[in-house]
């Protein structure tokens, strides 16, 4: 690994971020999930609790694998063959993420804001920056995830106080009165389930810097996204109401509409435009090298480098095939339980399977893993010598 | 850039679009005005595009106008159209056309604005401010009420003055200044076509009120366009008008009130009062499926103008009895606004049902989809607490001073 590969905490925190507050951003799952009134607020704050439930297997591997790539540590636990298995699985979870948001972005593009542009043409434009930037590896993605995820963040705040002239604090009425603890329980764990960013600190906590601390990082992470996702989801309801963000495709970007300053600049959609689109590129750079880190993984290759190009161009050919590219099939595919059955068994399933047979075989691992570790170390020393 | 829409039915049904285009090119800014058929709306929009030589850009738009004809037969494609083009948004104000041919909206003067569709936002922002006698619906607030339990839509009322005598007027020596005052007294009022019985004495119909507006223009019939009152739905249907007097009931009952002036007679003319920060509170009880909404109106006013100078306001008994008469005559137009929409229109527009949905939550599971029968039976009680707290700058009636004077 070359030395300016590493990434710091803040940009690892941020990657997460920003390929967090994608979905909300274009799709809002949010307002799909139980119990379907205003109250789905609440079961976001129950949400963070169960993410940190979801995420607790892959925390503490993370922190007992320190400095040993995502692959070698599915191959010290399962052995070479399920191993490389087990590495399939994320893999296969990388290029799915990578196709769906690529499909659900390109839709949004071609519905919403540039109709008359064929898809390829917005492709094309997307999957080239990406190629670079996942070429280019994860130092460079560390660092774009510090303006994009920042610029997100702040269009975020600013529609929050701009949009307050909208606000109607009667579309959350009556507060938990049409919702039962089952319900707001079951949409905190569908809103947990989505989020796959846990696996963005497993492949990326090797990139870390060794002073960083995981389990702050990760914490810092779910904090900041907790509370923009909860700003969104509170935008969203107190100016559309649920009824109408419910109806919406992309509930998020109408409330945008909505926005004007003064009543003199008006269409200020497109300054959420302008994070929304830097951001779906980032979260596609994001799984896109996933994908070909793991592959370069498990094939024992040099670099990643030579399974970028075949990966962009299969996300093309994807999004270009109509039967896979039809709203209903995006939506269908995007929805809560789809994403339950594909997200969750990899971000919790596979992350426990691996922490048990650990667990089981500590004592045989552990001198392996010293050696590992110790051979690391005195690498980095020599790169940086 | 499309600047207002009006949407049409055909006599044979079919869509018919109206676009109010900005001219760039044009002195003054005048509009031009495309019309369009089709089987739908989106045929419509296309065909638009037949004698259009640029493309349409609505993001701009500020007005959807409705016919009468469209509203009855349901607005619902339409909303559906709206909600799936890429090139509309919620943004535009929604408002129905009351007028036999509502293509004569064009031909409407358009005030110190240049195009209808800049007219129409301009009198959101200040008809709101001085009279709330109308309302003003965004595509948005619309659809929400659409869309919500518990809630009718609205959306806002324009009618077309028709003045045909104008030649005369101007002839008669009034100044161009007088129009303003013309529309002044047509919006005191208060009584258009749509009034429905609730015209007071004195107040003059629009049309006549117009008589006295002069006008540069030569030859032909001059329209102008007369904003009040509001047009009620049920569900994507239109079922009614509220004239302005109603309409200022709607908004102090869906508390969106500003200011307002409420004249009623007193002694040998009228007191009328400025209205100012008018809350109102509304309590629901559901006795069995009977469901009783009790509405308490805060309002203070301040003293505007007293016909009656031998009306000594300064008084506390008198100032209690014009407080008194003052409840009375808005808790009447209040009870006669609900009461209309009880039993004429047979449509919550006033969204009772939402506060029976967050104050009595596990019974509205049960009556909601019977609220709109429920509604039409429920008990209604109105009480108006009105302060007056200032009475204007005058210490005593002018009148009364110049008349002891002269004793």
């Amino acid at each position: 690994m070359n030395n300016k590969n590493y990434i710091s905490a803040t940009q690892l925190m941020l990657m997460a971020v920003a390929s967090g507050l994608m979905f909300p951003f274009t799709v809002m799952p949010l307002v799909e999930t139980p119990p379907y009134n205003q109250d789905i607020w609440i079961s976001l704050l129950g949400a963070v609790f169960y993410l940190i439930i979801i995420a607790m297997p892959s925390l503490i591997l993370m922190n007992r694998f320190r400095g040993v790539t995502f692959n070698e540590t599915n191959e010290l636990i399962l052995g070479k063959i399920l191993g490389k298995l087990s590495a399939v699985l994320f893999v296969l979870l990388f290029i799915a993420c990578f196709y769906l948001c690529m499909a659900t972005e390109v839709m949004f593009i071609a519905l919403v804001i540039m109709p008359k542009t064929p898809n390829w043409a917005i492709l094309v434009c997307m999957l080239g920056p990406i190629s670079y930037a996942v070429y280019k590896g994860a130092g460079v993605i560390g660092r774009l995830a510090v303006f994009i995820a920042l610029y997100m963040i702040f269009n975020i705040i600013f529609f929050a106080i701009f949009g307050f002239h909208w606000v109607d604090f009667n579309n959350l009425r009556p507060v938990l009165a049409d919702s039962t603890f089952a319900q707001i329980n079951q949409g905190a764990f569908l809103t947990a389930s989505r989020y796959s960013e846990v696996l963005i600190f497993f492949v990326f906590s090797y990139f870390l810097s060794q002073k960083a601390s995981i389990n702050k990082t990760f914490v810092k992470a779910i904090g900041i996204f907790a509370v923009c996702f909860l700003l969104m989801i509170l935008c969203v309801l107190l100016v559309l109401g649920y009824d109408i963000a419910q109806a919406n495709f992309n509930s998020y970007y109408t409330f945008t509409r909505q926005i004007s300053i003064s009543n003199f600049i008006e269409k200020i959609e497109a300054i959420s435009l302008s994070a929304w689109f830097p951001g779906s590129l980032l979260k596609l750079t994001i799984y896109n090298f996933m994908a070909c880190y793991v592959l370069s993984g498990i094939f024992k290759t040099k670099s990643h480098h030579g399974f970028v190009i075949p990966l962009s161009v299969s996300g093309l050919i994807f999004c270009l095939i109509p039967a896979l590219t039809k709203t209903d099939f995006i939506l269908k595919m995007t929805s809560n339980q789809v994403m339950l059955l594909m997200i969750l068994p990899i971000t919790f399933g596979v992350p426990l399977l691996l922490l048990i047979v650990y667990l089981w075989r500590r004592k045989k691992i552990g001198p392996i893993l010293a050696q590992k570790k110790q051979e690391r170390i005195s690498q980095s020393a020599e790169s940086s010598e | 850039m499309v600047n207002s829409v009006l949407y049409d039915l055909t006599e044979d049904g079919k869509a018919k679009l109206t676009l109010e285009i900005m001219n760039p090119a044009a002195p003054g800014g005048q509009p031009i005005i495309y019309e369009a058929k089709g089987a739908t709306f989106a045929e419509a929009v296309r065909q638009e595009m037949d004698s259009v030589d640029k493309n349409l850009f609505a993001g701009f738009n500020r007005a959807r106008l409705f016919s009468e004809k469209l509203a009855k037969s349901g607005l619902n494609p339409l909303i559906d159209f709206v909600y799936r083009n890429s090139l509309t948004d919620e943004t535009p104000l929604m408002i129905l056309v009351k007028d036999e041919d509502p293509q004569r909206f064009y031909l409407c003067e358009t005030g110190l604005s240049d195009m209808m569709g800049n007219y129409l936002e301009s009198l959101s922002k200040t008809q709101q401010m001085t009279t709330c006698e109308s309302v003003f619906i965004t595509t948005l607030e619309f659809e929400q009420l659409y869309y919500q339990q518990g809630i009718q839509p609205v959306m806002g009322l324009v009618q077309i003055i028709e003045q045909n005598d104008y030649s005369t007027s101007s002839g008669s020596g009034s100044s161009s200044g007088s129009q303003p005052s013309a529309y002044g007294t047509s919006t005191q009022g208060k009584s258009s076509e749509a009034s429905s019985g609730s015209e007071k004495d004195g107040a003059s119909q629009p049309q006549d009120s117009q008589k006295n507006a002069s006008s540069a223009q030569s030859g032909g019939v001059k329209y102008y366009v007369f904003y009040e009152g509001l047009a009620a739905f049920k569900e994507d249907k239109l079922v009614g008008y509220m004239n302005g007097e109603e309409a200022r009931a709607y908004n102090i009952l869906r508390n969106q009130f500003t200011t307002s002036v409420l004249p009623f007679p007193y002694g040998k003319g009228y007191i009328t009062c400025l209205m100012q920060n008018a809350k109102t509170k509304i309590d629901t009880k559901l006795n069995g499926l009977a469901p009783e909404i009790t509405v308490t109106v805060k309002t203070h006013m301040s003293i505007s103008q007293i016909d009656d100078q031998s009306i000594n306001i300064m008084e506390k008994e008198v100032l209690k009895k014009v407080e008194q008469k003052a409840n009375a005559t808005l808790q009447d137009q209040l009870l006669g606004s609900i009461q209309k929409a009880q039993q004429q229109f047979e449509s919550d527009i006033f969204g009772f049902g939402i506060y029976m949905h967050s104050q009595h939550p596990q019974e509205w599971k049960e009556i909601k989809y019977k609220w709109d029968n429920l509604f039409v039976k429920a008990k209604i009680n109105v009480k108006v607490e009105t302060t007056i707290l200032t009475e204007g700058s005058a210490k005593q009636p002018m009148g009364q001073k110049v008349h002891s004077h002269e004793q």
